[in-house]
């Protein structure tokens, strides 16, 4: 070893030369390799932070393809054919095949199954439609929960009555309707009227026209259908009660107000809708499934045997009363409700009707999600980070108490981020269906009530770490509203089970930049409308991210190239410098091992300086970069430059053996002088 | 002449070593061609992101809680629109794609509403998100809604001859039929300025939602800085206003983007320099080692009575060649890699190949002048 390294240090300028010249091609090297790895790591982090989802397209009804059919081809095209295109648009949007296909696809990262539930908020104030402005009140929105009231009332007057719709639907089964005075507002959701409250009353400042308020809340109407169980209507005109029951205030109309002279608008006004206000039974509803509404619930399905009795009153008409085994709706009573309620004949009102409604008073709907950026709604911008943050990974994947409220919400009850809400949470399940909003009509997904069998026995407290600003109340097939907290999906045991596709509660995430193939594949397997696509804007930076990456991948070839040619010159020349040395220890009778041995450890002396110098250099010019621009994204981690070192000396203790052997095998019969080498 | 074939020979016959040498020329300036265009490439790459982003705007009550019935002011529409240049209150410059709708209850057809849109996107029930599909008959495109022409969009199915007469609560407007859509099946569609502007009066109404986009993401911040003299930032601690309205700018996810491309152009830029530097000190060191490896042959050329020009001569002609067909290789790999040709390129292939030129003539000028009887003496 000692020969070689002698030579080495007699002829430093070589020396020199030689690991100056290794050292910077590795240096280049070990540069590339930061570079393409450090900008395939922020590729990947640039690209994580956007979501490609496809989401269910909203289905036409097979009426409206038949009459677009109609319209297309003209009524002279035969029905058969507009009959088998029916039948291929409705397979094409069947959501299970259609979901199966996608997952077959090799597209899909993941799928996100959400999921709506209730949960009793401790302390807080439900989010009713007219909370904020009560020209939005819409009884849908308050519908089976928030909207659960009770009333202490004087019956005026009980009728029976008939239901056009239900007659339509050929039920023959009677229902009454009783004219009430409310006594006094019992129990009842903030946002709702109070009595003599001026500021409900009067829907806007000037001056009061017939229609433009609503009237005082002095009387309302119960409409039912469960009478008692001899038939009979249970309210006697003079008799007073308490009532539980789902409360319909009435609908506010915006209209636009003229001024006759100058034709200018010179108001807008609220006015109330022509059909009362309403209070029906609460919580039958829920028990008896409304017709054409099929509940959904993820656990088990729902025992939905109606809790009612049906009996035949003398006219041979059907009628319901209520079984024994839910609370009453009703309850007769003289003197004061209060001395009612604390007696033992109101204790069922006492300790379950009014504790129940109060419950659904303080609850809120709760969206479960794997991915919220997956979400129509936040994935097209539609709804938007206010203050605060969305949920990390970890959060997700642990399942970790923390919660996203609207700002609605959060004004609406006074939370400020970082405060903690205490979630009970109910299996609600929910329902989607078609509805009217301010003359538009939606598709909406609504949930049940908060009812204790339904309760899960999952109490947590959750601490606000985001607050969405979103159509507060609006409807629509993937919109969802201001009274929804957002909580990660494995928070909640069980809630995996679900695995739905309705709009608001499916999405797949789609591998960013596959949208286009998977368009086309789904196109090719037939289910091309099934799906609508959304990347919030990741085409348009995937062309720099595709840059980004191509400039990495360059640098690390010229890295290579230049090592690669830079190794071979430096041995090339080291094996003409070394050869007059090798031959005359050869001469001198040493073994070609020994001599193969001394060669490599010249070899290897430049070689591992050449790395140790070179890797430095590059993390210090790394490090200088990163301190300049003060950004550290593309920095070297440890892992990185030891994989580096290690590749590197591996690659060049290779090229030093493969010299050492070259030498060792030096031809002793050439003269020494023309330095050349034979194997 | 002379020279050259002395020099073309001795190229031949030293074959590896010269083929060595023009392919480190070859990769000098190959690197080079490749390293100079890095940023450009990126930044015109970013370019392309920034121009193709659409940041979405949503206007919102001053406080975030509500974007649909908000009762925006046509005055402030209009605002975004550029329709008050000449009041100087205007601020299309900085967005476009106005999104708008009005809705007015009709009392003729009644249950209806007719629903005054600048652009199909304004109302969601509209769009395909909510099965709203919308198709205008010839002759009319999706430009009319920014008019005030009496026309309207039907539902489809919706019996008609051609003309519609609807009634407000205070007048009536004839308008004609210009197609049908597939979204809510009680609402007419007519362009935004139809019934401010009907029957020849002038009519003011209040906005239900407003969005758009902004116009130019390279001045994002600029148009921020003026959306926000116009709307508030929305926070649930701003006081409730009712003519002044918040407006929640989705710039979040673009601006991370552009600040991490950024980065990484800024990170290319520190580091160009000094990987060009590499490649040319690579060059420069390798021509001047390969030079000095061959001090015998210039000592015996000094030795037959060459001078020290001619033998300078004589190197830096060999490496001249090997420089040219290095560097011409070198070129047209590194053009064929980028697919682009430009001056840069050429600069930087040309800087690489005098760095080779220079690594020679130091060492041949160091060579020459060292005394004759000493090269001889050298080992070397």
């Amino acid at each position: 070893m000692q020969a070689f390294l002698s030579f080495l240090q007699r002829k430093p300028l070589f020396t020199f030369v030689a690991i100056l010249l290794l050292t910077l091609a590795v240096t280049l090297t070990t540069v590339g390799a930061f570079m393409r790895f450090g900008t395939a790591k922020q590729t990947d982090d640039i690209s994580d932070q956007y979501v490609t989802i496809a989401v269910p397209a909203e289905e036409k009804s097979l009426q409206e393809v038949r009459t677009m059919l109609r319209e297309k081809y003209g009524d002279d095209y035969p029905s058969v054919k507009i009959e088998a295109e029916v039948d291929a648009y409705s397979l094409s949007v069947n959501p299970i095949l259609a979901h199966k296909a996608a997952l077959e696809s090799g597209y899909v990262e993941a799928v996100d199954y959400r999921y709506l539930m209730g949960a009793y908020v401790a302390g807080s104030k439900a989010l009713v439609s007219c909370a904020e402005d009560l020209m939005e009140y819409h009884p849908l929105f308050d519908y089976m929960s928030y909207d659960m009231a009770v009333f202490a009332v004087e019956c005026q007057t009980a009728r029976n009555t008939s239901d056009p719709w239900q007659d339509e639907l050929g039920n023959n089964y009677v229902t009454f309707t009783a004219d009430m005075t409310i006594l006094d507002v019992v129990s009842l959701a903030d946002g709702y009227p109070a009595i003599d409250d001026p500021s409900y009353v009067v829907l806007e400042s000037g001056p009061v026209q017939e229609g433009q308020t609503i009237p005082e809340l002095r009387s309302m109407q119960v409409y039912s259908e469960l009478y008692a169980p001899d038939g009979t209507i249970p309210f006697q005109p003079g008799h007073t009660y308490l009532i539980c029951g789902h409360y319909r205030d009435f609908d506010i109309t915006n209209v636009m107000a003229f001024d006759t002279d100058s034709l200018r608008i010179t108001e807008q006004y609220g006015r109330a809708a022509d059909h009362g206000r309403l209070l029906s039974p609460a919580y039958y509803d829920f028990y008896c499934a409304p017709f054409g509404r099929t509940f959904t619930f993820k656990a088990e399905s729902f025992d939905s045997g109606y809790h009612r009795n049906r009996a035949k009153r003398k006219d041979g008409k059907t009628f319901f009363y209520p079984s024994d085994d839910v609370p009453p709706y009703y309850a007769e009573y003289e003197g004061s409700w209060q001395d009612f309620l604390a007696s033992e004949e109101g204790r069922v009102w006492r300790e379950q009707v009014i504790p129940l409604c109060e419950i659904n008073q303080s609850s809120a709907t709760i969206l479960l999600s794997d991915n919220l950026q997956s979400m129509y709604c936040f994935n097209s911008g539609q709804a938007g980070l206010l203050d605060g943050r969305f949920f990390t990974e970890t959060e997700y994947s642990e399942g970790d108490a923390v919660c996203m409220v609207s700002a609605a919400y959060a004004l609406y009850n006074g939370y400020r981020l970082g405060d903690r809400l205490t979630l009970d949470f109910y299996d609600t399940g929910f329902t989607t269906h078609g509805t009217t909003i301010k003359g538009q009509n939606y598709d909406a997904i609504t949930r049940g009530a908060c009812m204790p069998d339904r309760r899960i026995g999952v109490t947590k407290e959750y601490e606000i770490v985001g607050i969405y600003s979103a159509p507060e109340i609006s409807a629509g097939s993937h919109v969802f509203r201001a009274d929804t907290i957002l909580i990660p999906k494995a928070s909640v045991p069980g809630s995996e089970q679900y695995q739905g596709y309705e709009q608001l509660l499916y999405s797949l995430i789609l591998k960013n930049g596959s949208q286009e193939a998977f368009q086309a594949y789904m196109e090719q397997a037939g289910f091309g409308p099934a799906f609508m696509y959304f990347d919030q804007g990741y085409s348009a930076t995937e062309i720099s991210l595709d840059a980004m990456t191509e400039n990495g991948l360059k640098i690390l070839s010229v890295g290579l190239a230049v090592l690669a040619i830079t190794v071979i010159m430096v041995h090339f020349l080291a094996i003409r410098r070394f050869s007059p040395v090798a031959r005359s220890m050869r001469l001198l009778g040493i073994a070609c091992g020994s001599v193969r041995t001394q060669a490599f450890g010249a070899f290897l002396f430049i070689n591992v300086v050449s790395v140790t110098i070179g890797v430095g250099a590059s993390l210090l010019l790394f490090f200088t970069i990163i301190k300049n621009t003060y950004s550290d994204v593309l920095s070297p981690n440890l892992m990185l430059t030891i994989c580096c070192t290690a590749i590197l000396l591996v690659f060049l203790l290779i090229s030093s053996l493969l010299c050492a052997v070259t030498l060792s095998q030096v031809s002793l019969m050439q003269s020494g002088r023309k330095g050349t080498v034979r194997k | 002449m002379s020279m050259l074939y002395v020099t073309v020979s001795a190229m031949l016959r030293r074959t590896r070593w010269t083929i060595l040498l023009v392919s480190i020329v070859l990769f000098e300036v190959c690197a080079g061609a490749v390293l100079c265009t890095l940023i450009s490439r990126q930044e015109a790459a970013l370019d392309q992101t920034v121009d193709e982003t659409v940041i979405h705007c949503v206007v919102t009550s001053t406080q975030g809680t509500k974007q649909d019935h908000l009762n925006v002011t046509i005055g402030t529409v209009n605002r975004l629109l550029g329709l008050d240049h000449e009041r100087g209150f205007y601020q299309d410059k900085y967005v476009k794609n106005v999104r708008s709708k009005i809705r007015i209850e009709l009392t003729n057809p009644a249950n209806y509403s007719i629903v005054c849109i600048l652009s199909a996107d304004s109302d969601p029930a509209l769009t395909p998100i909510e099965g709203g599909e919308l198709t205008l008959f010839d002759g009319w495109d999706e430009s009319v809604f920014m008019s005030d022409e009496a026309v309207c969009i039907v539902p489809q199915g919706f019996p008609t001859d051609g003309e519609l007469e609807i009634e407000t609560t205070t007048f009536p407007i004839r308008l004609t039929v210009i197609g049908t859509h597939t979204g809510p099946k009680n609402t007419i569609y007519c362009p935004f300025y139809t019934v401010q502007y009907a029957n020849g009066m002038t009519y003011s109404f209040t906005a239900d939602s407003c969005s758009f986009d902004i116009r130019d993401t390279r001045k994002v911040e600029e148009a921020k800085a003026s959306l926000y003299e116009m709307f508030v930032k929305p926070d649930i601690q701003n006081s409730p206003g009712s003519i002044t309205y918040g407006v929640r700018i989705e710039d979040d996810l673009f601006q991370s983007t552009v600040t991490a491309l950024n980065s990484s152009i800024k990170t290319i830029r520190f580091l160009l320099p000094v990987l060009l530097l590499i490649g040319v000190a690579v060059g420069f060191f390798a021509s001047y080692l390969s030079t000095r490896s061959r001090l015998k042959e210039y000592a015996v050329m000094r030795c037959l009575g060459m001078r020290r020009g001619e033998v300078l001569c004589f190197a830096l002609s060999e490496q001249l060649m090997i420089a040219l067909v290095g560097g011409i290789l070198g070129f047209a790999v590194g053009t064929a890699i980028n697919g682009t040709f430009s001056l840069r390129m050429l600069l930087y292939g040309l800087g690489g190949i005098a760095a080779f030129l220079i690594g020679t003539a130091l060492s041949a000028s160091r060579i020459t002048w060292i005394n004759v009887m000493q090269l001889m003496k050298t080992e070397e």
